[in-house]
């Protein structure tokens, strides 16, 4: 058996083994992730019937309009896949731990790279699992499609799984190669700053504004001329071809034919994978290498200019024990992984709300369908809820396992004469400041998009703000409550029986805060005042599960062990 | 007999059902060396652990200094330092800051801190790494740190988990150097080390731990005495806990 062969054969034992290994609640966790994952396919799916449904009921624009629908959920899922596989390729495959074992041995590079590069992909696969082949499913049910319908969607998604995967490590080898002189933190903040120029200039070509007009289409030669304008929009994107050939019996069908395309598309994968094998076969180790260093390199303490980070710590926060809050920021600050990884989801939060924003402006003529008082309201709701749910992400994956993080090294804190109180105050204290900042800037960016009122606009603000500080108490409480100490994975620590309790009480607040948000709009909308019961309930929901959180924070502090 | 530095009265630890410290009483006088020693698993970490206050007893008394660790544990843990057996902490800050932010932890004014870490540091030869990442430091450099942590604040009482693990011989020599000038100037150390050859050449007295009860005490005469055997601390640590 070839070493490569070896490797996939020995990850598939030991899933198995974990499989068979682990205990009831593990399978429980498991099996709510999956149910979750299953429920968001389904939700996207139910969403894309529906629109396809409706729209279809026109024929002349009907199609149209769904092969745009088709089109921009494509075109994200590749912009969001590609994305997401740079992002992780840092981690997954050019700093892989597993790699420190394997690299001694005599594997060729390239076939460690294709073992990793499989992880990514994996990893990176959920745009098309939770966008496109709900589209593609939905699309099939819509247009009464025949059983051979599901195995060729299913065919295409992994095949646009694997285009994704091919640009994706294509992409990381390139920024990997130019960037590899960059300090971490330097080189994913010009990546990031880059995803982001890119996903605005994409949504800016793909929803531009008023892009319902082209779709009044009133005679065939209108269609035709809307068909051709769609084609200019999409074509030069590497998720048309999947696009077209998922409706090529819509009017103004495919350029070409279906077969050839997908059979060129499958080509250009076949040989971005075999030049991707070359150029790692030739530049992986050294690159792997060269990001394993350290890039520190003991010498002389007398040496002018040697050490620039010499600045006396703490070096801001100087009062009472608030030099915890600055161990907090700074060790944050220096986890390049962290970091890239918050910017992501950032960077997601961002692209949603320019796409909310896109679509309320578009559908603002719209005023038959809904009633005004909706159309004003949902957006907002829908802005609420996308910073809620991110500010959700965002607390699972950093502050739930915050306290755990401390870890092996957690015995200085906890043998010092500091209150473990105060401990678990300054973190409370830490990640509000620091979430509330990036969720008051995306209420900022929201307010300024939609062009609130002011009253709506301090209504906002207020919700984002207390829907921080309430997850932050939420999951951190959950967090002392059930600390892990044993491992250093904060995913793994998010993935928890005590993550998915944290999840599912983070996601039912900001369930109850969005409908407090949606009354407030409409109020507004409707009388031009909100009414204040709403501000009373979003307090009292807010100061309810910050203070129960909070109690049950410090009785966990007072009786934490470390391991 | 000196005053009492360092005293643990009937303390119990169980982890569910099963018991890892059982009783365990001795004390540590000012100025003295005690060497906590025993087989694997016989509870020397778990009662570190208690006595640094990372573990809450089940039962007993511990007192550090006169102060009830239970009853006022901040004011003991300033007269506490500890190096647990394995010298992890935040692998993100660097030696430097890692040994400002105990000073910061301590409430030391910011000066005597400075001065401190720059003889510490000094002493270790540690000055030419210390603005490197925790995390890309050798075992050896982290336990280096982590004792220059610990007595940074000047305790009192030291508690060392196996203090020569990881190290090269010069920084043992410098160890050894820095604990018995500790002691010499009135510091009390609880010493836990499977190393009996150094544990012999520094300890004033040693206990022996096995399934979590002290099964003999003593300096080493005393063991040797109890034991009926004549010889290094080795043999007669052997005789004392065959068949036990």
């Amino acid at each position: 058996m070839k070493p490569v062969a070896v490797l996939f054969a020995s990850r598939l034992t030991m899933l198995r083994t974990a499989a068979r290994r682990s205990s009831w609640a593990q399978r429980a966790v498991a099996a709510c992730f999956l149910a979750i994952l299953a429920l968001l396919m389904l939700g996207a799916y139910a969403f894309f019937l529906r629109s396809f449904r409706y729209v279809l009921a026109d024929e002349l624009s009907g199609p149209l309009i769904l092969r745009y629908i088709l089109e921009v959920a494509f075109a994200l899922a590749f912009f969001l896949g590609v994305s997401s596989f740079v992002t992780s390729s840092y981690s997954l495959i050019f700093r892989a731990e597993e790699l420190r074992v394997l690299v001694p041995m005599p594997i060729e590079p390239g076939d460690l790279f294709i073992y990793r590069f499989s992880a990514a992909t994996v990893l990176s696969s959920w745009p098309v699992l939770l966008i496109a082949a709900p589209a593609l499913a939905a699309l099939g049910a819509a247009l009464d499609a025949s059983w051979d319908f599901t195995v060729f969607g299913v065919a295409l998604a992994a095949l646009f799984i694997l285009v994704i995967a091919v640009a994706g490590g294509l992409l990381s080898f390139a920024l990997a190669w130019l960037t590899k002189p960059l300090p971490v933190v330097v080189r994913k903040t010009l990546a990031g700053a880059a995803f982001l120029a890119i996903g605005l200039a994409l949504v800016r070509q793909i929803v531009p504004r008023g892009v319902f007009g082209l779709f009044n289409v009133e005679s065939a030669a209108k269609a035709a001329e809307t068909a051709a304008e769609l084609r200019t929009m999409f074509a030069w994107l590497p998720s048309h071809p999947f696009a077209v050939a998922a409706s090529p019996s819509l009017p103004f069908g495919p350029e070409g034919s279906v077969a050839s395309t997908l059979a060129l598309t499958a080509l250009a994968v076949a040989v971005g994978l075999f030049v991707l094998k070359l150029i790692a076969d030739a530049w992986f180790l050294g690159l792997w290498q060269r990001f394993g260093e350290t890039g520190f390199i003991a010498g002389p303490a007398d040496k002018p200019g040697r050490h620039p980070s010499r600045v006396p710590f703490p070096r801001v926060f100087r009062f009472g024990h608030s030099f915890l809050f600055e161990k907090d920021l700074l060790t944050f600050m220096r986890d390049g992984e962290a970091v890239s990884r918050a910017g992501f989801i950032l960077l997601l939060l961002g692209m949603y709300l320019l796409v909310v924003r896109a679509v309320s402006f578009a559908a603002a003529d719209l005023g038959e369908v809904f009633p005004a008082t909706e159309l004003a309201a949902l957006p907002v709701t829908f802005a609420f809820a996308a910073i809620g749910y991110f500010a959700l992400t965002l607390s699972l994956r950093f502050v739930f396992p915050s306290l755990s993080l401390e870890g092996r090294g957690a015995w200085l804190v906890w043998s010092s004469p500091i209150h473990s109180h105060e401990i678990y105050s300054w973190k409370f204290f830490f990640w509000t400041t620091s979430l509330g900042i990036a969720m008051l800037a995306a209420a900022s960016l929201v307010i300024a998009l939609f062009a609130f009122p002011l009253p709506l606009a301090a209504v906002f603000v207020a919700a984002v703000l207390a829907s921080t500080a309430s997850l932050v108490a939420l999951t951190l409480g959950i967090g002392a409550f059930a600390p892990d100490f044993r491992t250093k994975d904060p995913d793994l620590i998010a993935t928890s029986p005590t993550g998915l309790a944290a999840t599912a009480a983070g996601g039912v607040y900001i369930w109850v805060m969005a409908r407090y948000v949606h009354r407030a709009a409409s109020s507004y909308a409707a009388a031009g005042s909100i009414e204040p019961l709403v501000l009373i309930g979003m307090s009292v929901v807010s100061l309810a599960v910050i203070a129960s959180s909070w109690a049950v924070a410090m009785r966990s502090m007072d009786r934490m062990e470390i391991a | 007999m000196k005053n009492v530095a360092l005293e643990l009265r009937t303390v119990s630890k169980t982890f569910g059902t099963k018991p890892a410290v059982a009783g365990l009483s001795l004390s540590v006088g000012e100025g003295e060396m005690y060497g906590l020693i025993g087989p694997n698993g016989s509870g020397k970490t778990t009662t570190m652990k208690i006595i640094a206050g990372i573990y809450r007893p089940t039962s007993g008394v511990i007192k550090v200094s006169g102060i009830n660790t239970q009853a006022m544990p901040t004011r003991a843990k300033r007269a506490l330092g500890y190096v647990p057996d394995d010298p992890a902490a935040y692998d993100l800050l660097t030696g430097r800051e890692f040994l400002q932010f105990v000073g910061e932890l301590y409430g030391m004014p910011r000066a005597e801190r400075d001065t401190r870490i720059s003889a510490l540091l000094a002493s270790y030869h540690l000055e030419p790494v210390a603005d490197g990442l925790f995390m890309h430091y050798s075992r050896g450099t982290k336990q280096k740190l982590s004792l220059a942590a610990a007595l940074l604040h000047r305790p009192s009482v030291l508690l060392i988990d196996e203090p020569m693990v990881g190290l090269d011989p010069e920084s043992a020599k410098i160890t050894k150097v820095l604990l018995t000038d500790f002691v010499r100037e009135g510091g009390s150390v609880l010493l836990s080390t499977h190393t009996l050859s150094v544990a012999d050449e520094i300890c004033d007295r040693f206990g022996i731990l096995k399934d979590g009860r002290l099964v003999a005490e003593g300096t080493h005469a005393e063991l040797s005495a109890k034991s009926g055997r004549l010889g290094s601390l080795e043999e007669v640590y052997l005789a004392l806990t065959a068949g036990l």
